[in-house]
């Protein structure tokens, strides 16, 4: 194996650089179909879809680890002015609360560490999806 | 000591250097505050093991990194499964670009980091139904490039310290 740059590297940093822009463009086409009113608030635990907040209402969820073991700690997820935050939380680098406030559907909070995450949803959603 | 026992104490060695810059690196915040950018600087030893080794033993230290992370760490849930996603990807990668191509340590490395990412983010896409973790996956495959080609500098700069007579034994 070489130890130093040669011709073929330049070929992959291409490739790199043509699936990046590739990515880019599904991005934003995958963004700009998800245009709309901002309606709900939906928190993923455990890979499981267990709330729906209405985006319209200011007010606090608290999340405890007696109740879904995946959490590190006490989470408390705030809704306010129709924008959604990780308030509270325990994890090793805290990402999820430094992101601070998302108002955009094509925007999930992600936390791993807790398995948590928060997608906002522009349309109706049918209450039969819900495995409240 | 006979040959086999030799490369087996060194992968061990380099196996536990790979979980304790790992964990090291797990308490460094980066200035990007997003889930899955890292240096990933533990990735610069499995490149050493790749050099001095065979493919076979690459695979089973990547696989291993994995699991023993797991088992010391982060336990066996979803944060597993998309460490193991990523993984495997960037080790087939890794392996077929080695195979077919004559890239240096730095093109097998970004590739490797390009595919760790993508793997992670389809685990994740997969596992938790959301399709806009593809808006992560640009910012992190930009990022990926840049982490895999300091990690292959890491690994040229190692590789080129050890000892001549080691690195020529290694792969006899």
């Amino acid at each position: 194996m070489e130890l130093k740059h040669n011709k073929y590297d330049f070929i992959i940093y291409g490739v790199c650089l043509v699936l990046i822009v590739c990515l880019l463009v599904i991005s934003n086409v995958v963004t700009s179909k998800a245009k709309g009113d901002i309606l709900y608030a939906i928190v993923t635990i455990e890979g499981k879809q267990k709330f729906k907040l209405d985006m319209n209402e200011d007010r606090e969820l608290v999340l405890s680890p007696e109740e879904y073991p995946s959490l590190l700690g006490e989470m408390i997820i705030e809704i306010k002015d129709k924008k959604v935050r990780v308030k509270k939380e325990e994890s090793p680098l805290h990402y999820c609360s430094m992101q601070s406030w998302v108002d955009s559907v094509a925007v999930p909070i992600v936390c791993l560490p807790n398995e948590v995450i928060i997608t906002i949803k522009g349309e109706q959603i049918p209450e039969n999806d819900w495995e409240m | 000591m006979n040959k086999k026992t030799n490369k087996m104490v060194k992968m061990a060695l380099l196996l536990a250097m790979a979980l304790v810059i790992n964990y090291l690196e797990s308490l460094v915040p980066l200035p990007i505050p997003m889930p899955g950018v890292r240096l990933g600087l533990a990735n610069c030893l499995g490149l050493v093991v790749l050099c001095l080794y065979s493919e076979k033993d690459y695979v089973i230290f990547n696989v291993l990194k994995v699991v023993l992370v797991a088992l010391l760490r982060t336990g066996f849930g979803s944060s597993f499964f998309i460490g193991l996603s990523g993984t495997l990807l960037a080790t087939i990668f890794t392996l077929l670009t080695y195979k077919f191509s004559k890239a240096s340590i730095y093109g097998l490395s970004v590739v490797g980091a390009v595919f760790h990412a993508l793997g992670q983010v389809l685990m994740v896409m997969l596992l938790y139904s959301n399709v806009y973790m593809i808006n992560y996956l640009v910012v992190l495959e930009v990022t990926s490039v840049i982490s895999g080609l300091l990690t292959a500098f890491v690994a040229s700069v190692t590789l080129l310290k050890l000892p001549k007579k080691m690195v020529e034994n290694s792969r006899s």
